[in-house]
């Protein structure tokens, strides 16, 4: 009867773990028998190292941990159905929201998007990893088990891809040209030269690698064209909002010139007022389209002008930053003031019973709640029609500074939008 | 004569579940060493059958494990739950039942017939 030390018994432990049994209770199993062993068929003066080695031996056929793969294969045997069970009721699952999500999406109806997320969530997450793991537990070879992974991961990337693409997350083209190398380069060149090699899968593989090449041509247009169309509209947008901004700035120039020309020296102040304003708007939007240009303007997707996060940066150098309770900025503040001055000169001298300039409560159209001019006509407004008001501001000041002159009639029908 | 792994590997589960019926509770050492004894040495089971076998009996819920320290090791006790017991009993009939009928396919006479 041999006695082990606490050394020995750390020693066999370390030597389990460094032959890589990974499993604690199956180290501890392993531990517990060895030494029974040990202890009962080693004399009391017997080579330990010797003698332990020689009794693991007999433990396996090429290494320890066989044991191990052995118990975990097992193990998931035994989940085998439920592991099957599982990924037909999340296919089922994700291939009916996903439908009814595009459904929803054709309809317009609310929870589209949630659908479809879901949809290809279960997809790509657990049913195309089951379906893997089923699968390459019937395949013997390791190649077939690499073709098969490829597969597996190239199915998850499609449907994330067009899963970003819908949701218009970036990286979603990033993700479609990964799956189409991984196609295109390793998954039909070894499926292709596989398949044709037994005469009986001969003509299905041709049928199903042509098939396949139609279909990752068919992804190759959706992620190419798509970016190209976007840019396309980007640009349109954006020029017929400069050709209007062009035009818009013309008149003010044309008015601007009239008023000068025809100032008359008694109505100097009401001029000086409105020629200030008019400088003081202008250098407003130069610091405006200024602030911009490091935030990059061009990058501005128009197709989500409904997102905040486009409105944020007029509103950022305009309104003084608190989130609960908005407040125009000192330049807002000047703003106002000089307008409701041109309002009470001009409009004593024009005789006019409502305010020239019309700086009144409005109505926020979304939210149904009375709003101050201010918030109104900058707050939460893209840049483009900041730029846009601000110009009309100058307009309707030079066209008020014009009606003030006297005989001003005639000088008014020259003033027509300009077309180059 | 020593039985073949491909024998031993269809009825190990039932050697042990009815062993651990017999016995109340055994660690791995102890199984091997019953199952040499009881079979004088005809049937070995090597450890890397019996440990899988164990996990995937525990897996199953059809036995239960203590441990107890021995020294600086864990021995681990294996013994039948309910729902092993019921199995146990299913397993033994079913092999019974597997042996009269291989006699009967592969005309196995009894010997003192």
């Amino acid at each position: 009867m041999y006695s082990l030390s606490e050394q020995q018994i750390d020693f066999i432990l370390d030597d389990i773990r460094a032959r890589g049994v990974e499993m604690e209770s199956l180290q501890q199993n392993l531990l517990d028998h060895i030494c029974c062993i040990i202890e009962n068929d080693l004399e009391e003066n017997g080579d330990f190292e010797g003698f332990y080695r020689e009794t693991i031996r007999t433990f396996y056929k090429d290494a320890l941990w066989e044991i191990e793969e052995e118990t975990l294969q097992l193990l998931i045997f035994k989940n085998y159905y439920t592991m099957k069970k599982t990924m037909i009721v999340s296919g089922t699952f994700s291939a009916a929201a996903m439908s009814l999500g595009i459904f929803f999406k054709f309809m317009h109806w609310p929870g589209a998007s949630a659908l479809i997320i879901l949809g290809i969530a279960v997809s790509s997450l657990l049913f195309l990893p089951l379906l893997f793991t089923l699968k390459a537990k019937e395949k013997q070879h390791t190649k077939d088990k690499i073709i098969l992974a490829i597969a597996t991961v190239a199915g998850s990337l499609v449907s994330m891809s067009i899963l970003f693409k819908i949701m218009h997350w970036p990286g979603a083209n990033l993700m479609g040209s990964i799956f189409l190398m991984l196609m295109l380069l390793l998954y039909i060149p070894l499926y292709f030269f596989s398949g044709i090699k037994h005469p009986d899968s001969k003509a299905n593989t041709i049928v199903s690698t042509i098939i396949m090449i139609m279909g990752c041509g068919l992804i190759l247009t959706l992620v190419n064209t798509r970016p190209y169309i976007q840019d396309n509209a980007n640009e349109i947008t954006n020029q017929a909002l400069q050709e209007s901004y062009l035009s818009m700035s013309e008149q003010t120039r044309l008015l601007s010139n009239t008023a000068c020309m025809a100032l008359p020296p008694a109505g100097e102040s009401c001029s000086l007022i409105c020629n200030s304003t008019c400088d003081r708007i202008e250098a407003l939007k130069l610091k405006l389209i200024n602030a911009s240009e490091d935030r990059q303007v061009k990058t501005v997707n128009y197709n989500e002008l409904g997102k905040l996060d486009n409105f944020q940066q007029p509103t950022h150098e305009l309104f003084h930053n608190s989130d609960e309770k908005p407040s125009p900025g000192e330049e807002l503040q000047n703003l106002r003031h000089d307008l409701e001055k041109i309002n009470t000169m001009l409009g004593q001298k024009l005789n006019a019973s409502v305010n020239l300039i019309d700086l009144s409560d409005k109505k926020n159209l979304r939210t149904g709640t009375q709003e101050s001019w201010e918030m109104h006509t900058f707050y939460n407004t893209p840049l483009t029609n900041v730029l846009r008001n601000l110009t009309q501001l100058q307009i309707n000041i030079r066209f008020v500074q014009i009606l003030a002159q006297p005989k001003s009639l005639p000088v008014m029908a020259a003033a027509e939008p300009v077309k180059e | 004569m020593i039985y073949s792994s491909e024998l031993i590997k269809g009825t190990l589960k039932t050697i042990v579940l009815k062993l651990l019926a017999d016995n109340k509770k055994m660690y791995g050492y102890e199984i091997t060493q019953k199952v040499k004894e009881l079979t004088f040495d005809r049937i070995q089971i090597t450890e890397g059958a019996l440990y899988p076998t164990l996990h995937a009996l525990e897996s199953d819920g059809l036995v239960t494990t203590e441990t107890e320290f021995i020294g600086k090791r864990v021995r681990k006790y294996y013994s039948l739950s309910p729902s092993g017991k019921d199995k146990t009993k299913e397993r033994v009939n079913e092999l019974a039942d597997f042996m009269e009928t291989m006699k009967f396919l592969l005309d196995i006479k009894p010997k003192n017939a």
